[in-house]
């Protein structure tokens, strides 16, 4: 890519630029406020907000519930996902057996979960983890049960000359093609059991960002609704961002074969 | 007993089992408390399968169904014409990729649905926001994944082009056309899958018609069957389009394997 | 190291009338091994060469129990050889088989892991014994990553020697390996096999290689194989892999082998 042997113009200041005048614009210029309000409005609500307008919580403890439930469901989603998925590889006839019911599981848009699971465990914080850890889940374990199946034939080969059984094929070869697999997935995990706590609060739950979010939508409320956007979309951001970040240096630090090359 | 037999003896046996779980669970005495047994909330597989003849045959579901298969095609359309283009105007113009780099990463990792609220509030429940939603996700997967591609062009490969007196054109018709056609063809049933989702989500949020608003009309007047024959259909819709992405994709595929895609 | 002695000597391995048939994917048959007879001495170094593809590697694989034989017998130290790997054979393969991600100690150990020896005081010395005699002890903590292709061939070589077996397959495992790396790791694999004298079973399509190390090289056919030469190489003990090149009697055993050979390919030879 860095083919232009001239002095690279510096893009920094023009990105700064780009963002003060539509920040400018937001201010000052033609925008519909039922849609975005702006910032001069948006900054009373906020403080209003973060320690309790009337009738609703603190809006730090909505964002702590949100980030709760996402770090809940991506932790089962990813222990879970990896240790079936190392399971399932060892043992072709559990992962053939189960096959067309993972499938179809995985086939449904994830969203559609969210009504039945909401009429099995309520409203609350558990429907959170619970349709986070889903997806999350999906994603982690055909991801390690694709590279744990394909782990190297020569290192699972060289196990059974050494002596080795099936507990050794998982601890010595395929747990570790699987961690390759869940390390590059990472940062799609993140987003997804963000977006996974967000759904689930988009059918009225009682608090959280997105429930935040989704009332504002109904009640037609332009601050509220700007501010849980960008709220999520802030702590989205973050969170993918630090993922990603942690996975170069990981990358660098560990012994190849585990930091994984994959791009979906 | 080969293998091929005694795994598909095991599935319909799994298949078997599970629908009597769901069928009969709520009966054993007891297990009814549970909501996950409780007929009410889960229905059983009767219920769902007269729901969907219900459905389709009564209330005109397969309008529903052509919508939001409709809304998914026409989001597919766009959104992989512009991610396609977005990525060679990208990597063809280093200005252009390194100014507009941080904002893309920023959209692409932000969760795109909070636009969902936007959408409706702008365009309200129709065909429009569905298709604009699913957009968002395909355009991002089909950008990403074909720049990256062209990113991974071997230098050989382009040397070859000059040393064969090719120019700037030749090279983007020979060489990086297919290299990006190839790598939007691996994207291609992610962006069906996504695309659906896109749609569905939006139809859930507020849409005036598509599965989606079918399901949350179930959900609203608690009818569980309604529910799961929405999840069923989905799931098959789902598969379904996955599937054929994947034979658009194999259709290529000897090609692909050269490249490493 | 305690010296081997006569109760630790390698086993010996006997293969009478020994047939192997692989069934293609096309549905052909292809007789990989025909009729192929062999009397192995405990702890000797046997060499076995021919072009490549002639069935050398099925052979080992047979004796190792990894492939089944379609006809005839195979026994080590008298037993019968089963589906499973017998106790006391270590396998050394021609391509990469480290863990990438576990140290050049952990590779080593592996073996005495899937056993439960790990906790011997007395494996640690062994491990220690073994990278002091390849030269590797400073490495000990490394990843294999972090090594040339000689270093890891050597930690491979350690690997299959820590378990002390009684037979030792090796698969043209320094075939990958430039003219002086692979002299020196030879000289490695005759220390060590003087340590330990395993039965040895060495395949490779280096000529040079064979007469080098072997006490004895067979020659086979192209496939089917059976054998075209057995001749026994009457080079001195302890060998010193860069000194025996000079010898006369090096040459007249390499030119025989190499004699032994030609007429599989005279045919095919292009004109000069």
């Amino acid at each position: 890519m860095k083919k232009t042997p001239s002095p690279k113009l510096p893009v920094l200041p023009l990105q700064l630029l780009i963002i003060l005048l539509v920040g400018l614009y937001w201010q000052y210029g033609l925008v519909d406020t039922h849609l975005f309000s702006r910032p001069s409005l948006i900054e009373p609500r906020l403080v209003e907000l973060w320690n309790g307008a009337v009738g609703l919580p603190p809006l730090w403890r909505q964002v702590a519930e949100t980030l709760g439930a996402t770090i809940a469901g991506l932790a089962a989603g990813i222990l879970l996902g990896f240790l079936l998925g190392v399971v399932f590889a060892e043992f072709p006839l559990l992962r053939d057996a189960s096959a067309p019911y993972l499938n179809a599981i995985n086939a449904v848009p994830r969203v559609a979960w969210v009504p039945v699971l909401t009429m099995v465990f309520g409203f609350g914080l558990l429907t959170k983890v619970i349709m986070s850890g889903l997806i999350v889940f999906l994603v982690v374990f055909f991801n390690v049960l694709d590279a744990a199946t394909h782990a190297p034939p020569l290192l699972l080969r060289n196990v059974v000359v050494l002596g080795g059984g099936r507990w050794a094929s998982m601890r010595d070869v395929r747990m570790w093609a699987g961690l390759g697999a869940l390390l590059a997935s990472l940062p799609s995990a993140v987003a997804l059991a963000l977006v996974g706590v967000v759904f689930a609060e988009s059918l009225a739950a009682e608090s959280g960002l997105g429930a935040l979010m989704f009332n504002a939508m109904h009640t037609g409320d332009a601050r509220d609704l700007m501010i849980s956007a960008t709220l999520l979309a802030l702590i989205g951001v973050v969170m993918t961002g630090s993922v990603q970040f942690l996975q170069r240096l990981l990358a660098a630090r560990l012994p190849p074969d585990i930091a994984g090359d994959r791009h979906d | 007993m080969t293998d091929k037999l005694r795994v598909r003896i095991l599935q319909v046996l799994i298949g078997v089992v599970l629908l009597a779980v769901w069928e009969f669970g709520s009966r054993i005495p007891g297990m009814a408390k549970f909501p996950l047994f409780d007929p009410f909330v889960v229905s059983s597989p009767i219920q769902v399968a007269q729901a969907l003849q219900r459905l389709f045959f009564q209330e005109n579901f397969g309008k529903h169904v052509l919508l939001t298969l409709a809304a998914t095609g026409a989001a597919l359309a766009v959104g992989i014409a512009l991610g396609f283009v977005m990525a060679f105007v990208s990597f063809n113009t280093p200005l252009i990729r390194r100014l507009t780099e941080p904002f893309l990463q920023f959209f692409n990792t932000m969760p795109r649905v909070v636009i969902a609220p936007y959408l409706l509030m702008a365009f309200g429940t129709g065909f429009m926001p569905r298709v604009l939603m699913a957009t968002s996700f395909i355009f991002f997967l089909v950008y990403f994944n074909v720049l990256y591609g062209l990113s991974r062009m071997q230098p050989a490969h382009r040397r070859q082009v000059r040393v064969l007196s090719g120019g700037r054109l030749d090279e983007l018709f020979t060489l990086q056309i297919p290299i990006g056609f190839a790598w939007m063809i691996r994207a291609f049933p992610h962006a069906v899958a996504y695309g659906f989702v896109g749609t569905v989500f939006q139809e859930f949020v507020g849409g005036d018609s598509g599965v989606g608003s079918v399901m949350i009309y179930g959900l609203n007047a608690l009818n569980s069957a309604t529910v799961m024959a929405t999840v069923v259909t989905l799931s098959f819709l789902g598969w379904a389009l996955f599937w054929l992405g994947s034979r658009v994709g194999e259709a290529f595929a000897p090609w692909r394997r050269e490249l490493g895609v | 190291m305690t010296p081997p002695t006569a109760t630790m000597l390698g086993f010996p391995i006997l293969l009478s009338g020994v047939r192997k048939i692989f069934n293609t994917h096309a549905g052909n048959s292809v007789v990989a091994i025909d009729d192929v007879s062999l009397e192995i001495e405990a702890g000797s170094f046997v060499v076995l060469v021919g072009p490549s593809g002639c069935g050398k590697s099925t052979l080992l694989n047979c004796v190792a129990g990894l492939d089944r034989v379609d006809a005839g017998r195979v026994t080590v130290n008298g037993q019968p050889v089963t589906d499973k790997v017998t106790p006391g054979i270590s396998y050394l393969f021609q391509q990469d088989t480290l863990f990438p991600w576990y140290t050049v100690e952990k590779n080593i150990a592996l073996g005495l892991r899937y056993a439960g020896l790990m906790d011997d005081a007395e494996s640690q010395k062994r491990i220690d014994h073994l990278l002091e005699v390849v030269d590797l002890k400073g490495v000990r903590k490394a990843y294999p990553s972090e090594l040339s292709g000689g270093m890891r061939r050597r930690v491979a070589l350690c690997a299959a020697l820590v378990m002390q077996p009684r037979v030792l397959l090796m698969d043209e495992p320094f075939s990958a390996l430039d003219t002086f790396t692979k002299a020196s790791i030879q000289q490695y694999l005759l220390k060590l096999w003087d340590e330990l004298r395993p039965t040895v079973l060495f395949v490779t399509h280096d000529l040079e290689e064979a007469v080098t190390l072997a006490d004895r090289v067979i020659v086979f056919s192209r496939r089917p194989a059976v054998i075209k030469d057995d001749l026994k190489v009457e080079l001195p003990r302890p060998r010193n892999v860069y000194a025996v090149k000079d010898s006369p009697v090096f040459l007249s055993d390499y030119q025989r082998t190499w004699r032994a050979l030609r007429d599989e390919f005279e045919s095919e030879m292009p004109s000069p």
